[in-house]
């Protein structure tokens, strides 16, 4: 009995300091931080940060459409600028793993979530605050679920300095699809074809959907694809039991070409 | 020799087809055979005319635990077997992986769990589960009387290891079994299932 209200006592106390906001969320399998693009922080400019998450090696999380298993990383992001809103921090293409017929969509090792903010000239604070919360599932062996609230201050910046940049920040915008590509999708019984309006002048080597609807396909199988002018088409098989919406299929497309070039897009297909 | 021939064809067609089932919706459930933890060999076919829920198990798995530590799902259990309901949790734990445990460690769980399940099943190679397409822990299957698989997908629709979730979360399991022993049709036939995934080997 004495033990059992012991264990309760400790669990209670993660549960409530994991609730009180903190500068930098850290414990043995992973920590996660907010850290700016620049060293100065500039009013009447658009500024980018990143929510920075650094796993121990072996662990991962998941990408915003887990696959299927584990559970989406949620980031959101407020500040103190007035009528800002909520802001979501942009999700770099995940890792693909196929573990047993298992296919999930992780993060491993580092990884930077970007996000601009624009800070307007007449902001009256010295100092930007900006508060995450973010929930994860975070998994090796077994899985660990987690949640924190992040708040970190930040100087603005009052006369001209040297300006210096986070390159890995920078460099991991490589990452992170921008551009949103209107498709058209044809439902068959047991796969849908995904049409792109795209012609790239470079060949070709590999296309790869990674859907944020889920329950629509079946991610094993790796999508075949044609090129017919200006057109790209990509057939991929649909789950066993279908569960998502198939009107609204939205995700990211990978393009892979010779010259081992990548580029990706968000994508949204209507019927 | 032709007898030969058409007896060795006829066979070969009959084992092709038992490799290639595949559980679907409003399909006839694929029978299976898997052995219990008291050594019993247990087939699904012998439990036609009656409701059978498959649930995919996982000791270790922190969504699981939640269902049975707040006897979520042992209370459900206990609810639909007095009603003639037939509950099979099956592990698909490949040996050496997570929720792989010996015998009397998971008769030490179902007793600490007070779990009423009808059968706990060994699918240790993964044939049944991946046969029925079980994705995460916990995962239910619900078969109706007349053998068709009605119901794949999440004991509730609040995705969580929080246990205090489970009081304001829509128990899909419940209305499916509720209305197959009330005679009517499952209110809904396919949700997202959540937890961990199957430790396949």
């Amino acid at each position: 009995m004495k033990k059992f209200a012991l264990l309760t006592f400790i669990f209670s106390l993660v549960l409530f300091s994991a609730s009180f906001a903190v500068e930098k969320y850290r414990d043995k399998r992973i920590s996660i931080e907010i850290v700016p693009a620049t060293k100065v922080i500039e009013k009447g400019k658009t500024n980018l940060f990143a929510v920075k998450v650094k796993l121990t090696k072996g662990w991962h999380i998941y990408w915003q459409n887990p696959g299927d298993a584990g559970e989406p990383t949620i980031l959101e992001i407020t500040t103190n600028i007035p009528n800002q809103p909520k802001i979501i921090p942009q999700y770099p293409v995940p890792t693909y793993k196929n573990t047993s017929g298992i296919v999930t969509f992780e993060y491993r090792d580092i990884v930077y979530f970007p996000f601009y903010l624009w800070i307007p000239r007449d902001f009256d604070k010295k100092e930007l605050e900006i508060q995450l919360k973010a929930k994860w599932l975070v998994c090796k062996h077994i899985c660990i679920p987690g949640k924190a609230v992040i708040v970190k201050k930040f100087r603005i910046a009052t006369g001209n300095f040297q300006f210096q940049q986070n390159n890995e920040i920078f460099n991991s915008l490589r990452f992170v699809p921008k551009d949103t590509i209107i498709g058209e999708i044809k439902l068959s019984s047991n796969r849908a074809l995904l049409i792109f309006p795209l012609n790239f002048e470079d060949r070709l080597r590999k296309v790869f959907f990674y859907p944020i609807t889920e329950g629509v396909f079946d991610l094993e199988l790796e999508p075949e694809f044609s090129t017919n002018g200006n057109k790209i088409s990509m057939r991929l098989p649909f789950v066993r039991y279908i569960w998502g919406d198939t009107s609204k299929i939205e995700g990211v497309v990978e393009f892979t070409f010779y010259n081992g070039e990548k580029k990706y897009f968000i994508t949204k297909f209507v019927k | 020799m032709k007898n030969a021939i058409l007896i060795l064809m006829m066979l070969f067609a009959f084992s092709f087809a038992l490799l290639a089932q595949e559980a679907k919706i409003d399909q006839q459930a694929p029978d299976f055979k898997l052995e219990d933890i008291n050594g019993m060999d247990v087939l699904l076919s012998d439990y036609s005319g009656k409701i059978v829920v498959l649930e995919w198990i996982n000791f270790d798995c922190p969504y699981v635990r939640k269902h049975y530590q707040s006897e979520n799902i042992p209370k459900m259990q206990e609810k639909y077997t007095k009603q003639g309901v037939i509950w099979m949790a099956i592990c698909s734990s490949a040996p050496g992986k997570e929720g792989y445990l010996p015998v009397g460690e998971i008769k030490k769980r179902i007793k600490q769990y007070n779990a009423k399940m009808s059968f706990y099943l060994i699918d240790s190679d993964g044939k049944v589960g991946k046969m029925y397409g079980a994705k995460t822990t916990p995962h239910f299957f619900i078969i109706n009387k007349e053998g068709k698989l009605v119901y794949s997908g999440a004991v509730d629709d609040k995705p969580s290891t929080n246990i205090e979730d489970i009081k304001s979360a829509r128990n899909y399991v419940a209305e499916v079994v509720d209305a197959l022993l009330s005679g009517g049709n499952p209110p809904v036939k396919v949700t997202k299932p959540y937890g961990c995934s199957v430790k396949y080997k």
